[in-house]
């Protein structure tokens, strides 16, 4: 198969402006024959449905929560990146570009990420626009911080809950155009079908989770702004109830899926404490910019932090990468913490985790400055563990957090199935191999906001709007809703002896070991394995209670996690066939002396595109060369 | 560590409800609340019982979801938080927990312990936004609004729509969650403009769902996870007679 | 919009401001039953009574604005309970949900007061409790007027009535604690740098009109007013 990213040509800085100029319209009385569904309210699909709402068509916009103001881009703590360079460092678009396609250790397209760069300006002052608080200096200017793999300050904040303001900005907007009657909004509607006719996306099927009642719905085009699969790790930073399955659905029906093996390990979360935990939280990355990470100097050390004095302690972070220090890149922070627990030098009850001090920020700027800054996260961390941080240091290490990988778009966000679009986390396109601090609120409101507008206006003048259903395409959502009918009866008539959780649980801890954040060949093989036998044993062996007429919240989960137990093979097997080490993904055998990613560009400097073959079969794996004529391929260093 | 927990069961929206009790065993004083709750829901599946239906997401305080009235108190015992930052060490070994859906009759059991709080999004529908369509905004620099103007929208405007203020008010009253939207845009110069006719719209939409009065007990702040003062609601009060005033 | 939730806020706290301004002088007028003299209580009567369209106009109106407080409130107070259909099974804690005795009763001490005011207002102004007021009559500077100070003790005079006037008033510092404080907030004045001065000022306020009110029953109950 060959995959066209349909960049379009000329110099890299102009791609945007030229294709906006050229791209075919519609007239403003013809966009209200079109109708739009979006899936999805976070960043990406709430700012995508208001503004072609706002635009004339005519959208439906679907959640599976009660309210679309709950999406889980309302956690994100830290900040968004913009080159607005109100800090006069030497931020600029290019700047933004380069840092983040290096960033992304060099595995995502120039042509996207060069446009996120430029409209990311556009975000912030149409966030401030909509009433978005964010963090003001004393004579009424913006504030900015550092985030990590930047050297500049270009990150835009409101104090703890920046991805709170913007998705409240978002569900503002989209309010609105609900309440104006141009959205319609289907919350508690989880999508569990994508319906094609003649190879294009016509609509998609839907159940009700209050009654279960599943219903077709329509559409000229179907954009899919479900988030990312992180889930699949049973613990992570993501919301429980965010989940693959919109996108899993439609990649069997043929929507290719690029790069699931490049997942993102956060470094500053709250450790695991037990068996139970159903959760693991983020301590911002920002936090970076005043703590210190640092371990004991030598192995099996018992004494508290407090006890260890100065001389003794390994400050690795500053050590490793003296440029850059407590703000490396996620992906190198967090190897760097695992291969330092690894050495037996962890800290807590568990041996797994790293400490985070702030000793020497109260000492330099006084506790109510730093209490000023990270108040919310001070109070989540005592919270969670009984104890504050402002006292002894935070006990800190890696958790799953995003996913670059995705469905695969080209540059107008379309995947390989005509008229079905992909936004936000739930595609594959601007991150590359590890995902840069503050860049996915970017990159959500990017692609909602300013990218998508334009590049569905290409498609639909192309399309006749609605009209008529034929017969052969009732025969298609029929057939969907057969299908979609068919899977739930199997789920609920298996009556096995173990709940859903039990699955979930461990699908989580053989990604973990296997496709973590360090991976070998071997490992990988057998996580393959186990994750089949494990799959087997879900469809044999699982229990679950109730029916599928009402609120059935097992039955929900069970749907989310059949489809992860899919997702997680195809991690694996993508995480294998990548025989390199890029970002995010370490493979073992590929690393440098110093223990740094070995990439392999001769051979991987492409994305991958796996394509659905049907049930039991083996995905076949296309590729997308990645050419680079701005940036030099170069080994990234952050020393 | 074990506890007793009476918990409402209700099948449906129009079903009638009832308590039934559980013996929550083995448990670790650092779970949380709701970690807790997947216990008892595990074991409930494992005897072919259905298990207790609630809601949550996040888990870290923010999304809104969670909603469990514990022993009467929304969100639980402890001050400035969700029921999911609610952790067992709050409780004592053996204590029996009484566990209720939010009760208000704008937010109607859908069943166990999860309502229906569609009412807020209309509320917010109403006019609880800037009308701003996307790429007619200004460069972001061009309005300057000072930093404390701007940290107070944002105590308002951290609101997460739980609904809490609702349920552990006596009168089933929405103002706080009204008063917060009214007040984060209200503050900012960018909401100016319609600041006058979004509290007109966005009271009655709140009057319409169902939501009853605010009798100034203030038990809404003290419930608010997010602790946003019940001040706000004063404010509302003045910008809705100053606006119904200029109307005239 | 008057007929909003908030339209109706307005004009129960502007209703209620209007009769706690009406108390205090209504209780400031009473303070002369502690002159040393009756004639200064009467002549204060006096001169009321000798202008009847300003008071009539003046009764009218605090009629009006009684009816319209009681009014706002009951149909706020009936959309309340339909709002909360169901209470819990397990009250919380006071001290979580911050709940104050008084703001809670202001349905029940609102209508003991009301029955307290008709039954005042048989008893004092119409006179028709007990028949002999009407025709106590006094004479302060050779003019002829009614005693309004005999007529008091001997009001008071009955345990009764006096133990009635005292709950009356006690409820009525509970309304007012609340109430006034109230005020502050629906007319948006209400801060939480405030809070502590609003609170202990309605307390003050409604302190001071019980201890007003009430020392006259006591007084007399005691003998420290004699005719």
């Amino acid at each position: 198969m060959k995959l066209d990213p349909r960049i379009p040509g000329g110099p890299l800085a102009d791609k945007w402006t030229k294709f906006k100029t050229n791209v075919p319209l519609v007239t403003p009385a013809n966009k209200r024959k079109y109708e739009v569904i979006v899936v999805g309210t976070g960043l990406a699909g709430a700012s995508a449905a208001a503004s072609l709402a706002e635009l004339g068509y005519r959208v439906k916009s679907f959640c599976f929560q009660d309210s679309p103001r709950r999406a889980h881009s309302i956690a994100a703590q830290g900040g968004i990146n913009a080159a607005k360079n109100y800090q006069n460092d030497g931020d600029s678009v290019k700047r933004l570009f380069h840092d983040t396609i290096k960033g992304g250790d060099f595995r995502s397209r120039e042509a996207n990420v060069y446009r996120l760069a430029e409209v990311s300006v556009n975000i912030i002052d149409q966030c401030v626009a909509q009433g978005v608080p964010f963090a003001r200096e004393y004579g009424g200017m913006l504030a900015n911080r550092s985030f990590g793999g930047a050297q500049v300050s270009r990150t835009f904040y409101a104090r703890g809950a920046t991805g709170q303001q913007l998705l409240l900005g978002a569900y503002q907007a989209l309010s609105r155009q609900i309440g104006l009657g141009r959205v319609r909004m289907f919350p508690r509607h989880e999508m569990l079908d994508l319906v094609l006719d003649e190879g294009r996306a016509q609509g998609i099927i839907t159940r009700n989770l209050v009654t279960g009642e599943l219903t077709a719905h329509e559409a000229d085009a179907v954009l899919l702004c479900t988030g990312g699969y992180g889930n699949a790790y049973y613990l992570s930073t993501y919301a429980r109830g965010s989940n693959v399955t919109a996108s899993w659905r439609a990649h069997r029906r043929g929507a290719l899926f690029s790069n699931p093996c490049f997942t993102q390990i956060h470094p500053t979360c709250i450790p695991v404490s037990g068996e139970y935990q159903s959760k693991l939280t983020l301590m911002s990355e920002s936090l970076r910019n005043d703590g210190r990470c640092w371990v004991p100097k030598s192995a099996g050390e018992k004494r508290s932090a407090a006890q260890i004095p100065e001389g003794e302690r390994d400050y690795f972070l500053e050590r490793l990468y003296p440029s850059y220090g407590n703000l490396a890149p996620r992906d190198i922070a967090s190897r760097a913490a695992k291969r330092v627990c690894d050495e037996g030098r962890g800290v807590g009850p568990s041996g797994l985790g790293v400490y985070l001090d702030f000793s020497e920020a109260i000492g330099r700027l006084g506790e109510s400055t730093v209490k000023e800054r990270y108040a919310n996260l001070f109070s989540m961390y005592h919270e969670i563990t009984g104890e504050s941080a402002y006292e002894s240091p935070m006990r800190i290490f890696p958790a799953v957090h995003y996913t670059m990988g995705g469905l695969w778009v080209d540059y107008h966000l379309m995947s390989n199935i005509p008229g079905l679009f992909v936004l936000g986390e739930a595609n594959f396109s601007d991150h590359g191999a590890n995902r840069l601090g503050a860049s996915a609120l970017m990159q959500g409101l990017a692609d909602g906001y300013f990218v998508l507008p334009y590049t569905i206006g290409d498609y639909l003048s192309k399309q006749k709007p609605g009209g008529k259903k034929t017969n052969r395409q009732a025969e298609a959502f029929w057939q969907a809703t057969e299908t979609v009918q068919a899977r739930t009866k199997k789920l609920l008539g298996i009556r096995g002896t173990k709940p859903v959780s039990d699955f979930h649980r461990r699908l989580g801890k053989i990604l973990w070991d296997q496709c973590g954040m360090s991976r070998t060949k071997k490992g990988l093989e057998q996580g393959v394995e186990e994750i089949r036998g494990l799959r087997q044993e879900f469809w044999e062996n699982v229990n679950v209670p109730g029916s599928g007429e009402d609120l059935n919240q097992s039955l929900e989960k069970a749907g989310r996690v059949s489809d992860f137990l899919e997702l997680g093979e195809l991690m694996c097997r993508d995480a294998l066939e990548r025989d390199e080490s890029c970002g995010c993904h370490f493979r073992e055998d590929h690393q440098t002396a110093e223990g740094e990613c070995e990439r392999r560009d001769e051979k991987f400097s492409h994305v991958s595109a796996w394509e659905f073959q049907g049930e039991g079969k083996a995905e076949v794996r296309h590729a997308e060369p990645l050419s680079f004529e701005e940036v030099q391929l170069a080994t990234r260093s952050y020393k | 560590m074990k506890l007793h927990l009476r918990v409402w069961r209700q099948k449906g929206r129009e079903a009638e409800g009832q308590f039934e009790t559980y013996e929550a065993k083995g448990l670790n004083p650092n779970m949380s609340f709701l970690e807790m709750m997947d216990v008892v829901n595990d074991e409930l599946t494992k005897e072919g019982k259905e298990p207790v239906a609630f809601e949550h997401d996040c888990r870290e305080g923010i999304c809104g979801s969670c909603a469990m009235v514990i022993n009467g108190e929304p969100h639980g015992p402890n001050k400035g938080a969700t029921t999911c930052q609610v952790y067992l060490r709050s409780f004592q070994d053996g204590e029996t927990l009484t566990v209720e859906p939010w009760r208000a009759r704008a937010f109607p059991v859908l069943k166990d312990l999860v309502t229906d709080r569609s009412a807020f999004d209309k509320v917010i529908q109403a006019g609880g936004f800037v009308s701003v369509n996307t790429g007619q905004a200004p460069d972001a620099n061009a309005m300057p609004i000072g930093k404390e103007d701007a940290e107070k929208a944002f105590d308002a405007a951290h609101c997460i729509g739980c609904g809490a203020c609702v349920a552990a008010c006596r009168n089933g009253s929405a103002m706080l969650f009204v008063a917060a939207k009214v007040s984060h845009l209200g503050m900012l110069p960018q909401g100016q403009p319609e600041r006058g006719e979004r509290v007109r719209k966005m009271v009655a939409a709140m009057d319409a769902a169902g939501f009853g009065n605010c009798s100034n007990q203030y038990a809404c702040e003290a419930v608010c996870p997010k602790e946003i003062s019940a001040d706000w609601i004063g404010r509302m009060n003045r910008d809705y007679a100053v606006s119904a005033v200029k109307k005239l | 919009m008057l007929l909003s939730s908030i339209g109706r806020k307005w004009i129960v706290a502007i209703s209620g401001l209007l009769m706690i301004g009406f108390v205090v002088v209504h209780m400031t007028g009473n303070l002369q039953m502690y002159a040393g003299t009756p004639d200064k209580i009467n002549l204060y009567a006096h001169l009321l009574h000798s202008y009847p369209i300003i008071l009539w106009a003046f009764r009218l109106g605090l009629i009006g604005v009684t009816a319209l407080h009681i009014w706002g409130t009951i149909s706020l107070a009936r959309e309340n309970r339909r709002a909360k259909p169901l209470q819990y099974a397990v009250a919380g804690r006071k001290s979580r949900l911050q709940v104050t005795w008084t703001s809670v009763t202001m349905v029940i001490s609102g209508t003991v007061i009301l029955g307290f005011v008709v039954f005042h207002l048989l008893h004092f102004t119409a006179q028709v409790v007990d028949k002999s007021y009407a025709s106590m009559e006094t004479a302060v500077g050779g003019v002829a007027m009614h005693d309004v100070y005999r007529m008091v003790i001997k009001g008071f005079s009955n345990p009764w009535i006096s133990g009635f006037y005292l709950i009356a008033m006690g409820l009525l510092f509970s309304h007012l604690r609340h109430g006034a404080a109230s005020v502050f907030q629906t007319f948006g004045l209400r801060d939480r740098q405030l809070v502590q001065v609003i609170e202990v000022g309605a307390w003050i306020l409604a302190m001071a009109l019980f201890v007003g009110f009430g020392s006259i029953p006591v007084g007399v109950m005691l003998g420290l007013i004699r005719p």
